[in-house]
């Protein structure tokens, strides 16, 4: 269940990833915003209150890149097991059942819902089988390599994660 | 000073892993909060020693709302600026009750260790 609530959150952050960004901006600009008018009240000119208030924040592309990074892995769970002595392979080997722990849930659900359409589609269409099992089990093959080939690129880069950096990333 | 996430990765953020619960902890006393008012009021509990840094302040609100923990809305600030406030959800609240007492119980281990003499091992 908290896989499945994850792999969701994951997938509206990437679907979110722009309206999100834009969000940050506005953010970041009501910050240094509210931090000038604070600088103002405090004596400074409003040329110079902005300035100092953009000096303080910092850098605003590292902000995003940070963003981005968060948006990613769970590079912190993944750099805590190899601090704590996971190889790489076990990196690799997580990040794929995360992934592939979904392929059944699919199978599940797509099955009847397959044999339902089928049903469906077998009255409006002539001379067609709808429960030919191989075109079923080679689209179950087919969908299963894709969504491993899918999964094996983030399992490659999380196998490369330097815990160091993923637990300062947090 | 000392910075809390820094995103130049100097020495000095140690206490980075802290900075969700003084969010939470921040909101739970003064919300609703923009998120410059979370970066102040952190700066000023810590008597200036902390100074957030905003490099992950943000993306952890953000992280906290896809979570739940947190839910947020545009407003406008005292000063008629536009912001965006933040509120602790029911999640959040149970989320910064378990975060505090794992604190405590780190605090009060590490506490330990500091006080413990050789003869109490004896």
């Amino acid at each position: 269940m908290r896989t499945l609530r994850r792999f969701f959150q994951r997938l509206r952050s990437w679907t979110t990833a722009r309206e999100d960004e834009e969000r940050l901006r506005v953010e970041i600009e009501a910050h240094i915003a509210l931090q000038t008018d604070e600088n103002m009240r405090a004596g400074l000119s409003a040329e110079e209150a902005r300035r100092q208030a953009v000096c303080t924040f910092g850098p605003v592309e590292a902000v995003k890149e940070t963003y981005r990074e968060h948006r990613g892995l769970p590079s912190i769970e993944i750099g805590v097991r190899m601090a704590l002595g996971a190889t790489p392979r076990d990196a690799v080997a997580m990040v794929l059942r995360g992934a592939l722990g979904l392929i059944p849930l699919g199978l599940v659900l797509g099955l009847p819902l397959t044999l339902a359409a089928g049903r469906f589609l077998g009255h409006q269409l002539y001379g067609m089988n709808p429960y030919n099992p191989v075109v079923v089990l080679t689209a179950v093959a087919a969908l299963g390599l894709s969504a491993f080939f899918a999964s094996l690129i983030p399992a490659l880069r999380a196998s490369r994660i330097s815990p160091v950096d993923a637990l300062r990333a947090d | 000073m000392l910075l809390v996430g820094n995103p130049m990765k100097s020495k000095t953020d140690v206490l980075q892993g802290t900075l969700t619960l003084m969010v939470l902890k921040t909101l739970d006393v003064l919300e609703p909060l923009h998120g410059y008012g979370i970066a102040r009021r952190i700066q000023q509990i810590s008597g200036d020693i902390l100074n957030v840094n905003q490099g992950t302040l943000y993306p952890v609100l953000l992280k906290l709302e896809q979570e739940g923990s947190i839910a947020s809305y545009w407003g406008v600030s005292e000063n008629n600026r536009k912001a965006r406030f933040y509120r602790l959800t029911r999640g959040g609240r149970k989320q910064l009750r378990a975060e505090t007492q794992s604190w405590e119980q780190t605090a009060a281990i590490i506490g330990r260790f500091f006080t413990a003499k050789a003869e109490d091992l004896g």
